[in-house]
């Protein structure tokens, strides 16, 4: 997982549309931190500008868009030691365990927009405190979704573990 | 590939590959000594962009016409240091509408790619067209500021050498797949066009129609009205032909008064999204139908001043229809149950049109 690097601020890149509610939430809030950020029409514009910074990056966008290219962006995201957040508006636990298929590992997931700020005031504790998200799986910041793989696995069958 | 294998590492050019090199070079597997960086993802392409310089980008399309443009658009960005690589896209023939397109547009007049190539192609090819594309620019907008006036007219020299080659290959690459005599594509492109849009649409829910159609007595108007008569239907129908189909769908001469089409799904319309829905098309090639069945009413209407005052309406077609997966799974397989379908159509008294599985059906009769 990432660590924080203290001697660098934290930047963001926001991947969508203004139009979307949730992405103009998100650049709010990180206005509110007083945080540098930037919005990226899509993972393709993401990438190119991921690949252009350094320092403490959080990636903000929903599943639909990070995951696309079949997920490739993660392990990008993931090389350049960068946090990914994904908002995933599903309540539906195989969905879910989909997506966290697809992540991987080293990604909050989120499902309800206003999280994104439970999100910022984790990893900016953790440089505090340091211990910036150190677990090896991703994080689901809802508890409502907050189940384990065995659980889930339960509660799907079989299937549900392959995914 | 001998062109750039004698060069020193230091004239060598930059190449950043973003695709599956054994799949769009006819010598992809000879490639790895020369330098050339190959990613397999577009992503990772646009990640090595924006960290190394290069000379030129060659990107295997794939996807639609939206993503191309987003997926290039943020190649530009992130390859807008001073070395301004030229990206060429890789196109399969079905993808040609969409890179002349995005060749043709974008923003600032010049295009979002530089230039396209079909594949499969060679990579000699590839670095021919540096050479190209650089010399044209050299002429178009001079770089380097020339210290005298010699060397402004080196460059346009060089610009103009460029341009006659790029002019030769295009020249070349048409005479290659074009029918002489009628303008339209030849046997070979045909085959092949058919080749790719099947191994594309066994990957991706896709249409494909295959019509193959003669003139009814043709051989009969060569001999009685002599071979310029003969020569001039041909170019009419051709005519009239392009004129019918869609304009995406591509139509070719394939031997002496046999025609083919193939129908396919519009590049630039969202594809159909599930199996089902491509079964039923295939079952059901209403579009190919339809203008099939435009083709002869118009045929059947059209005047041919070289067959005296009989020729208008005077000519007839006939023809099978072979649609991809249900009638054939191959090239090969859906050209011959097209031609199965035509001889029918022959036997039964010519004038018609045939789908295969459905013999004495003329689809006609299906409007």
């Amino acid at each position: 997982m990432a660590k924080f690097n203290f001697n660098m601020q934290m930047q963001a890149i926001v991947v969508g549309n203004l139009s979307d509610e949730f992405i103009r939430h998100t650049t709010n809030v990180l206005g509110n931190y007083e945080l540098e950020f930037s919005v990226c029409p899509d993972v393709y514009q993401a990438v190119s500008r991921l690949a252009k910074t350094n320092g403490n990056v959080l990636i903000v966008g929903r599943i639909e868009q990070l995951s696309r290219e079949n997920g490739r962006f993660f392990r990008i995201a993931s090389k350049k030691k960068a946090w990914c957040c994904c908002l995933t508006e599903t309540n539906s636990a195989r969905q879910y365990l989909r997506s966290l298929s697809m992540i991987g590992t080293d990604a909050f997931v989120i499902n309800e927009p206003a999280e994104i700020e439970d999100v910022l005031a984790r990893l900016l504790q953790s440089r505090d405190t340091s211990v910036a998200a150190s677990s090896d799986k991703p994080r689901a910041m809802n508890r409502d979704i907050r189940l384990t793989n065995e659980e889930l696995g339960a509660l799907l069958g079989n299937e549900g573990t392959k995914l | 590939m001998k062109n750039i294998d004698f060069l020193s590492a230091a004239d060598k050019p930059g190449i950043l590959l973003i695709g599956d090199a054994e799949k769009l070079f006819s010598d992809g597997q000879d490639i790895c000594g020369l330098g050339v960086e190959i990613r397999s993802n577009i992503l990772d392409g646009i990640e090595a962009a924006a960290s190394n310089a290069y000379d030129l980008i060659a990107v295997a399309m794939s996807g639609s016409s939206a993503k191309l443009t987003s997926a290039i658009e943020a190649l530009r960005t992130a390859n807008s240091g001073s070395r301004r690589a030229k990206i060429i896209l890789l196109a399969q023939m079905y993808q040609e509408p969409t890179a002349r397109q995005l060749v043709g547009n974008g923003s600032n007049g010049g295009g979002l790619a530089d230039d396209y190539l079909i594949c499969p192609t060679s990579f000699s090819s590839l670095v021919a067209g540096i050479s190209c594309l650089e010399s044209r620019a050299a002429s178009d907008l001079p770089r380097r500021a020339a210290r005298h006036d010699d060397d402004v007219v080196s460059q346009r020299v060089a610009g103009t050498a460029g341009e006659v080659q790029d002019t030769r290959i295009r020249e070349l690459e048409k005479l290659a797949t074009t029918d002489e005599l009628t303008g339209l594509k030849n046997r070979r492109y045909i085959w092949e066009f058919s080749r790719q849009i099947i191994e594309h649409a066994r990957k991706q829910p896709g249409r494909v129609t295959l019509l193959i159609f003669d003139i009814d007595d043709f051989k009969h108007y060569n001999d009685v009205y002599g071979h310029s008569a003969g020569d001039d239907i041909l170019r009419q129908a051709a005519v009239l032909m392009r004129h019918c189909c869609r304009c995406h769908d591509i139509v070719g001469r394939v031997g002496g008064d046999e025609f083919a089409v193939i129908f396919w799904d519009d590049p630039h319309r969202k594809p159909t999204d599930t199996e089902a829905e491509r079964r039923s098309a295939a079952e059901h090639p209403q579009e190919a139908i339809f203008i099939a069945n435009r083709l002869r009413k118009e045929l059947s209407k059209a005047q041919f001043p070289l067959l005296g005052p009989q020729g208008r309406g005077i000519l007839t077609i006939s023809g099978g229809l072979a649609s991809f997966p249900r009638d054939g799974s191959t090239v090969d397989e859906l050209f011959d149950q097209a031609d199965k379908a035509l001889l029918d159509a022959k036997r039964s008294g010519k004038n018609r049109i045939y789908l295969v599985g459905k013999p004495e059906n003329d689809i006609a009769d299906m409007q």
